[in-house]
């Protein structure tokens, strides 16, 4: 076998021990790599209805189909465990060397079961394992643990995803980091915290081979240098950050939690402000030949030195979102969360709820006392400094981080229940896991594929927001088309999550994105690299698959119907300034649009999913467990 | 401290251009041994800091410290390119050539226990693949004098025009 | 920034007139023709109203804003 090794790798953290489960061809062919194989792993090894921070919820670690080639962003891993902030799929993207040196290992994949009595690194030395004690590494922020491991062994080589100190008090959306980049959502980092496991750390010395190297050569070679061009201009210049005045400009930039779609500040935290004075330089992933990185630094008051790479997503989180119009609080909000591993985007949208709750009276000062601020805080919009301390006693789980460490779903029952409130009518989630930086009552399409999400209301997982955004529909109705359209947009998305290779580069095959434009190339590239036979219908099938098995695995965890849902504000609450104001998703809508998603998808009316559907797609087990 | 003769070329990395992808890596040593690995690259990445990034490769230094140290006289410097050739039948992987580098540009192979380092991919006719591959253009194969002047023309470009965007 | 236009010019004619007041947007922004925008560049009417790539026949009213947003997924 080409591509792969037919091996992975199991590892025990209760009994320290290891060992080999051989995969057969087909296999690999169904699930290939990515969140499909991750999610696959998950659903193979976990004890379905397990809580998710006990030792039955398995860390599934999938690599992709491409890592360690010159292909061109292809340098991606998956990770994938039952998500404590929702309890369904918690699936996960990650990139850069661990997946290079994860190849030259000798195994496609990573099951961790198990807990550990004490903090371990599992460092996979080729095929020998080490369960090193990590007690040395409490404390070190993500950057500094890679670090530390990297001198403790000694080689540059050795490449490590880590928890920092928000894993390791289980803050519930905490994250796994390597190499600066994160699997940042659903709370992987809580799940190792409750392990024990500090960081996974890999070497592999062995050469990576192909079944046709001087084709892959030649592909890789060409999108190489189309990656130089104008299909990639806006993610090298200003990256992602260019988002914020085009969503400004459609009225859909979240601002103060949610309430408005429009900042008045915008230019101030735009990614062309960004550029223009704080970048330090642009940056690139392991195998990544565009470079969309900006790593930017804050260059006045209090927070002045605090450096970090900056996208689009947490900068809405931790800028307009929270009314902050200062660049430099904002890049020292995103270093928190990166240096102590936590997701970025659920850290904002936490700290929103807490800003508005502090403005409608039911939050006090008092209630943010901390060692460092005995007297409590302003927790106001707008308020960079107290954000800032908010984040730390999150991270921390200090006073009131205890409760805003669980996320907004949880913090706002804790307090409801406390006070006789309804906080929860402002928290913007959906099953549990925070929105992104699209607003859908003026994405109407977006608002569906949000709803119905597996993981969540994912942007990155649905896509949806394309058409919207596209002009391709009326983004402010709903219509018959609606159902096809999430359908196909997340099945997209999914093909680019599984191999995985990084969605920025879509436009570099053919210079159309489209299916027409992509699968052919990517045929090319899949049997370069093992030597099968792929056709356009085989790539299609792949981002099937693995939305379905993700939604199998949900639904033996319990899903229903009703939990395909929105935050109340996308339901109840306009917005009253901009372009986007006015709109809301009625319950008639949203029912109506997840009618025809599901019967797009081949589904029961119940979201269910009809056993003939399953063997279609090649997994019959799957049939067995939770087919209709 | 060992210094470039002027004529020699080597492959330089500009740390303001390089991303630290290490699509050169993959692609230096997929040439020389038909499988992508970092670890049998001539050319190599450092990374400090998330920023401060550059690729390292033989300096083609005059007098090569490489080829004085080795015991074996396994190490031969081509007067008329620079280029380090070593003797496959004499080099017994003792290390000390790596001890005498100041930039870490020879390397030991554990499996053929045979020092490797970058011979400028002098019998392909495309010359340098890492130069070749190079998404922003920050490898060069360049002499001494060659780069001084690059860095003396932009230096004067960007007082006279402004700095680069 | 203001362009003149004939009146009844569709946003075709817009992105005409465009090109040739900043011809560095040609390949960038615009084809190189001229005639159309490259795909994720769109025009949007008072940032309410998205026009798809495709409809260059829209035709702006009186007093309507047109936002050239260049548009990225991801992040």
């Amino acid at each position: 076998m080409f591509g792969y090794y037919g091996k992975i790798l199991h590892i025990d953290l209760t009994e320290c021990k290891h060992w080999v489960e051989e995969k057969p061809e087909d296999w690999y062919k169904t699930w290939i790599g990515g969140v499909s194989m991750a999610s696959r792993l998950c659903w193979e090894n976990i004890k379905p209805g397990c809580d998710p921070y006990s030792p039955e919820n398995p860390v599934c670690i999938a690599n992709g189909i491409f890592a360690g080639t010159p292909v061109p962003v292809g340098g991606k891993y998956g990770l994938a465990s039952k998500s404590p902030l929702t309890n369904f799929i918690g699936d996960s993207l990650s990139g850069s060397w661990f997946s290079v040196a994860l190849k030259r290992t000798g195994w496609d994949g990573i099951v961790i079961h198990g807990a550990s009595d004490e903090w371990v690194n599992v460092f996979i030395d080729d095929d020998r394992v080490e369960f090193r004690d990590a007690a040395k590494l409490l404390g070190l922020d993500t950057f500094e643990t890679e670090e530390a491991i990297r001198e403790e062994l000694a080689d540059d080589q050795v490449r490590s995803a880590t928890i920092g100190p928000s894993g390791e008090h289980m803050v519930r959306y905490a994250n796994v980091t390597n190499d600066g980049r994160q699997a940042g959502r659903t709370g992987h980092g809580a799940v190792w915290g409750s392990k024990k496991l500090k960081a996974v750390s890999v070497r592999g010395t062995q050469g990576i081979k192909v079944a046709d190297p001087d084709t892959l050569n030649k592909l890789s070679f060409d999108i190489t240098k189309e990656a130089q061009g104008p299909h990639t201009s806006k993610y090298r210049i200003l990256g992602t950050t260019t988002n914020v005045l085009n969503m400004n400009k459609l009225g859909l930039l979240p601002t103060r939690n949610y309430q408005e779609g429009v900042f008045e500040d915008a230019e101030k935290v735009s990614g062309e402000f960004l550029h223009e004075h704080h970048k330090i330089k642009t940056i690139a992933c392991a195998q990544c030949p565009i470079a969309c990185e900006q790593m930017s630094i804050a260059k006045k008051g209090p927070f002045t030195g605090a450096m970090t790479g900056i996208e689009y997503e947490c900068l809405f989180a931790n800028g307009p979102n929270l009314g902050i119009n200062d660049m430099n609080a904002i890049i020292r909000l995103i270093e928190v969360a990166d240096r102590s591993g936590m997701d970025a985007i659920t850290m904002g949208l936490t700290i929103s709820w807490a800003m508005e709750t502090f403005e409608k009276g039911i939050f006090k000062r008092e209630d943010f006392k901390s060692e460092k601020h005995p007297d409590g805080l302003d927790v106001r919009f707008g308020n960079g400094e107290a954000a800032v301390a908010v984040a730390e006693m999150i991270r921390d789980r200090e006073g009131i981080g205890e409760i805003l460490s669980e996320g907004t779903r949880m913090a706002s029952l804790i307090i409801d229940d406390q006070r006789n409130t309804e906080t929860w009518k402002w928290t913007m989630q959906a099953k549990g896991l925070e929105t992104a930086g699209y607003d859908g009552r003026g994405l109407k399409t977006f608002a569906l594929g949000s709803a119905v999400g597996v993981r969540g209301p994912c942007h990155n997982r649905t896509a949806a927001y394309d058409p919207d955004i596209q002009g391709e529909v009326d983004r402010f109705k709903v219509d018959d088309r609606r159902g096809e359209l999430a359908k196909d947009t997340e099945e997209y998305a999914a093909v680019y999550d599984t191999l995985p290779l990084c969605k920025f580069i879509r436009r570099c095959f053919t210079g159309k994105a489209d299916r027409a434009g992509a699968w052919p190339t990517i045929a090319q590239l899949v049997n370069a690299t093992t030597g099968w036979n792929f056709q356009y219908e085989d790539i299609d099938l792949i981002g099937e698959r693995a939305h379905t098995i993700k939604k199998a695995f949900n639904i033996r965890e319990g899903w229903k119907r009703a939990d395909d849902d929105l935050p109340y504000r996308w339901k109840h609450d306009p917005m009253t300034k901009g372009p986007s104001a006015g709109y809301v998703v009625t319950d008639e809508e949203l029912e109506y649009m997840k009618d025809l998603y599901y019967q797009a998808k081949g589904w029961t009316q119940d979201g269910m999913i009809p056993k003939q559907k399953l063997h279609e797609l090649g997994m019959p087990d799957v049939a067995e467990a939770i087919g209709v | 401290m060992p210094v470039s003769t002027s004529k020699y070329r080597y492959v330089d990395c500009d740390p303001d251009l390089c991303i630290g992808c290490q699509i050169c890596e993959y692609v230096c040593s997929y040439t020389k041994t038909g499988e992508y690995n970092t670890y049998r690259s001539r050319i190599r990445t450092v990374r400090v800091d998330e920023v401060l990034i550059t690729a390292i490769a033989c300096r083609t230094c005059e007098n090569a410290p490489c080829v004085i140290a080795c015991p074996q006289n396994a190490l031969e410097q081509d007067l008329d390119t620079g280029i380090i050739h070593i003797d496959n039948q004499k080099c017994d992987a003792c290390a000390w050539c790596i001890e005498a580098c100041d930039f870490g540009a020879i390397s030991i192979n554990p499996a053929t226990k045979l020092a490797e380092i970058c011979d400028q991919c002098e019998d392909l006719e495309e010359g340098p693949q890492c130069v070749l591959w190079c998404p922003k253009e920050a490898l060069s194969l360049t002499t001494p004098d060659q780069r001084a002047q690059k860095s003396r023309r932009e230096l004067v470009k960007e007082e006279v025009v402004g700095p680069k965007k | 920034m203001t362009l003149d236009l004939q009146k009844g010019a569709d946003i075709g004619d817009v992105v005409n007139a465009l090109g040739k007041a900043f011809p560095q947007l040609l390949g960038e922004i615009i084809e190189k023709d001229g005639k159309s925008l490259i795909p994720t560049n769109i025009f949007s009417v008072n940032g309410e109203k998205i026009i798809h790539e495709s409809d260059l026949q829209y035709q702006p009213d009186e007093g309507d804003r047109l936002i050239l947003l260049s548009l990225l997924s991801g992040g």
